[in-house]
C-alpha cells in the first residue's frame, strides 16, 4: 500500500464513521429542531471526507471532476435543504422543545 | 453576453463530464449545452449586471476556506453531542443583521446554517430566527464575527 | 483497498438502518423527511463507493450526481406541497 493509499483509507474509514454518527444524531435527539442540527452537519463533512477518500485513489480526470462536482453539490444543497425543513416546521408551528418547559420565542399553536 | 457565459460554462462543464472527444459526442454536447443555455441564462444576470455576478463569484471563493473550517467544527460539535459530551439545550434567537442584499442574507443564512450549532429557521425581511442548540452557539452568533465577514463580503461586491 | 471500501459501505448501511426506524417511528411527518433526506445523501456515498468496489467508477459517478440533483429537488418538491397545504389550513399529520 502507498501513502497515498494509506491516507484514502483513513479519509474514507473517518468519513464513514462520521455519516454513522450523524444517522445515531438523527435518532436520538429530542425534537425536529435538533435532529436538523445533526442531519445538516454531521453528513456535510463525512461525505467530503469518503469522496476526498475517493479522490486519493486517482483516475482519469474526468473521475476528478465528478468528485468535486458532487462535493460541491453537497455543500449547496445540504444547508439550504435544511433550511427549508427548518422553515417548513417553523410555519406549520412545531414548538421548539427546550429544556424544562415552553420556549418565549416559540411562534403559535402547532398547527398539525 | 450572460447568453455566451452560460454557453462557454456549460461546455465546459460537460468536457469535464463527458471524457469522450469524438465529433458525434461533441456534437450531443453543442446541442444540449445549447438548449439548456436557452432555458436558464438569464439566471446569470437576474442579480444585477454580469460583472457583479462574477465578482460575487470570486469574493464567495475567498470566503469559502473559513466557511470549510467551520463546518469541521460544526461536525465535531455534533459529534460530541451525540455521544453525549456535550449538552443539548436548545433556544431559538431573533435578530437584525442590517445587511442590505438578497445575496448577503443568503450567504449569511447559509453560513449560520453550516457553522456549529445554529440553524437558519426563517428569514423575514431584515430579521433572522435561528434555533440554537446550546446557549454558548447562540453567544457566538451574537457576538457578530460571522455577521462582520458577510458585511464586508457584501459591500466589496 | 476493496477492504477498507467494503467497510465504508458496511458502516453507512449501518447508519441507513437507524435513519430508517426514524422513518418508521416520526413522529411527524417533518421527522420523516429529514431522515429520508439524510439516507438520500447517504445514498449519494455509497454509489460511488460501490463504483469504485465494481471497478466502474465513472459509470456510478454520472448516477450519484444524477441522483444528488434528483434528491434535493425531491426534498423540496415534497415541502412546497407540504407548507402548501399549511397554508390552505389543511390536515398534514394522517390522524393516530
Amino acid at each position: 500500500m502507498s501513502v497515498l493509499e494509506i491516507v484514502a483509507a483513513a479519509a474514507i474509514g473517518l468519513g464513514s464513521l462520521l455519516m454513522l454518527a450523524t444517522a445515531f444524531g438523527v435518532a436520538v435527539f429530542p425534537d425536529f429542531y435538533t435532529r436538523l442540527h445533526a442531519a445538516g452537519k454531521g453528513d456535510t463533512l463525512g461525505q467530503a471526507l469518503v469522496l476526498a477518500g475517493l479522490l486519493c485513489l486517482g483516475g482519469d480526470l474526468t473521475l476528478v471532476v465528478k468528485l468535486v462536482l458532487i462535493v460541491f453539490f453537497i455543500f449547496i444543497f445540504n444547508p439550504t435543504a435544511t433550511h427549508a425543513l427548518a422553515r417548513a416546521g417553523w410555519v406549520s408551528g412545531i414548538v421548539p422543545w427546550v429544556r424544562g418547559g415552553q420556549d418565549p420565542g416559540a411562534p403559535r399553536e402547532p398547527g398539525a | 453576453m450572460g447568453f455566451v457565459v452560460t454557453w462557454l460554462l456549460l461546455a465546459g462543464l460537460w468536457l469535464g463530464l463527458s471524457g469522450f472527444f469524438d465529433l458525434i459526442h461533441l456534437l450531443f454536447g453543442a446541442v444540449s449545452v445549447t438548449f439548456v443555455t436557452a432555458l436558464s441564462h438569464r439566471y446569470l444576470t437576474a442579480g444585477g449586471p454580469l460583472g457583479r455576478g462574477l465578482r460575487r463569484l470570486f469574493g464567495l471563493l475567498a470566503y469559502s476556506p473559513w466557511l470549510l473550517w467551520q463546518v469541521a467544527l460544526a461536525n465535531y460539535d455534533v459529534l460530541l453531542r451525540v455521544l453525549g459530551i456535550r449538552r443539548v439545550d436548545p433556544q431559538v434567537v431573533r435578530f437584525r443583521p442590517g445587511l442590505a442584499s438578497e445575496f448577503g442574507k443568503v450567504t449569511l443564512a447559509n453560513s449560520i446554517t453550516l457553522t456549529p450549532g445554529t440553524v437558519t429557521v426563517e428569514v423575514a425581511g431584515g430579521e433572522f430566527i435561528v434555533h440554537a442548540i446550546a446557549p454558548e452557539a447562540a453567544a457566538d452568533l451574537a457576538e457578530g464575527a460571522m455577521v462582520r465577514r458577510v458585511r464586508r463580503l457584501e459591500g466589496s461586491a | 483497498m476493496p477492504v477498507a471500501l467494503a467497510a465504508a459501505v458496511v458502516v453507512i448501511l449501518l447508519g441507513v438502518l437507524v435513519l430508517l426506524r426514524r422513518v418508521i417511528v416520526g413522529p411527524r411527518l417533518l421527522d420523516r423527511v429529514v431522515a429520508v433526506n439524510v439516507i438520500g445523501t447517504k445514498t449519494i456515498i455509497l454509489l460511488a463507493l460501490v463504483g469504485y468496489l465494481a471497478g466502474r467508477p465513472g459509470f456510478f459517478l454520472d448516477i450519484a450526481l444524477s441522483y444528488a440533483l434528483i434528491n434535493f429537488v425531491g426534498t423540496i418538491a415534497v415541502l412546497r406541497y407540504y407548507e402548501g397545504r399549511v397554508r390552505r389550513g389543511e390536515p398534514v399529520e394522517e390522524e393516530a
